[in-house]
């Protein structure tokens, strides 16, 4: 039997058309990407994009540099090194809980647990290890679990976010899930995430330039003017929802680390450079 | 007889305002459940909002005040907002796919 080149041009053809109607999810993030690479075509180095709204707004960019250089959030980071080193009660601490002794690892976070079936963002997995080791857990928003994520997001500057989705259905329903939650319009006034840090990155609100979600996860925790503190990624995504009149998610509850597990995986190849200040 | 008459006209006043009384409490009570359920089934769904939120705690506020009346109708209002979250959330659950970048 001889094979036409016409008939190899079929399966071919074929089997791209096949390749491109599963959009698994790195499909899903080269349209993403490419999705803000030809919005912000004035950013030439993608990587900048970790800079978050400072990518595409020059001036605004030369404020947060000189802010940066006396940045608000050292002493988070100084109080998270000495929570992070503090043994606990039974004289293990925080170092014996992760790999590498914690020491930057904060790109691979958040992970599908495949043990557990569940997101782990590296929030959880400090309080956890608090719990684990019979300490108390800290508040998820703000305060010392902010500062601990800020000492162990600054040992992982310049690391590249590796988050993964291994071969098991419910990390990928997981992502899913993160996604859908992404796209879908919410609250009373009837916003999508993707309404303002896609369609809308860029464009002003009140006061404010919105920014892409391209980045969103590699600068957090942040210390914000406006909260006069630090802040996690979680408390940011509870702000947003309740700025469209929606009622926030739990802090560190399966919607709010499936939509990190989400945004994370778009920002994939970003490097870190949390903490940092924004206005 | 007359006696009798005037005893149920008179019974009659006073307790009127007794029984509207537990009426209204009763429909505010009732509205209320229904604002609770209605909420709960969007909530199901993932979809909740802060205003329905802020409208159903206005209406246990009232209620615990003896403001029924007042109670009621926020309850009401609270039912059709949560039937407009019901419906954002089937809305969304159709549409969403249509807003992602390809
Ligand atoms: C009505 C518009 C609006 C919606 C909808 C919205 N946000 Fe925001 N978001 C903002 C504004 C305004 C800011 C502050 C300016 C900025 O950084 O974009 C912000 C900031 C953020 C930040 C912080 C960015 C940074 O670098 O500090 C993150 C992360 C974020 N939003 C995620 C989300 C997610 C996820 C959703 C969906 C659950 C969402 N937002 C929905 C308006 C919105």
């Amino acid at each position: 039997m001889t094979i036409t080149t016409r008939q190899l041009l079929g399966g071919v053809v074929g089997l791209v058309a096949a390749a491109t109607s599963f959009a698994g999810p790195e499909e899903d993030r080269k349209a993403f990407q490419s999705f803000y690479f030809d919005r912000f075509p004035q950013v030439t180095d993608h990587a900048d994009f970790k800079n978050g709204v400072y990518s595409i707004l020059p001036e605004a960019r030369v404020q947060w540099e000189q802010i940066e250089e006396f940045p608000p959030y050292e002493l988070a980071i100084e109080e998270g090194q000495a929570l992070f080193e503090k043994p606990f009660a039974n004289g293990k601490s925080l170092a014996d809980c992760f790999p590498n002794g914690g020491i930057g690892i904060r790109q691979n976070y958040p992970y599908f647990d495949t043990a557990r079936g569940e997101v782990v963002t590296l929030e959880l997995a400090i309080n956890e290890c608090r719990t684990t080791n019979g300490e108390k857990p800290y508040p998820w928003k703000k305060g010392p679990l902010a500062s601990v994520s800020s000492y162990m997001a600054y040992t992982s500057r310049d690391a590249m976010i590796d988050v993964k989705i291994p071969d098991d259905p419910r990390a990928l329903a997981a992502y899913e899930d993160g996604k859908m939650h992404y796209f879908t319009k919410r609250g009373q006034l009837n916003f999508a995430c993707s309404d303002c840090h896609m369609y809308g990155s860029g464009q002003n609100l009140r006061s404010e330039t919105l920014s892409m979600s391209y980045g969103h996860t590699t600068g957090f925790p942040v210390y914000r003017a406006k909260w006069q503190e630090m802040g996690t990624l979680h408390r940011r995504l509870a702000g947003c929802h309740e700025s469209v009149r929606a009622k926030a998610f739990k802090a560190q509850g399966p919607e709010y680390r499936n939509l990190e597990y989400f945004l994370a995986y778009m920002s994939s190849g970003l490097e870190i450079n949390g903490p940092s200040a924004r206005k | 007889m007359k006696t009798f008459r005037m005893i149920t006209v008179l019974s009659a006043l006073v307790l009127a305002p007794l029984t509207h009384a537990a009426e209204t409490k009763d429909s505010a009570a009732s509205a209320m459940a229904a604002a609770q359920s209605a909420w709960d089934e969007a909530a199901k769904l993932g979809y909740w909002w802060l205003t329905t939120e802020r409208v159903m705690k206005e209406s246990k506020k009232q209620f615990e005040a003896g403001q029924y009346d007042e109670a009621k109708a926020l309850a009401d209002e609270a039912v059709l907002l949560s039937k407009a979250t019901l419906a954002q959330a089937k809305r969304e659950s159709e549409t969403w796919q249509a807003r992602m970048p390809r």
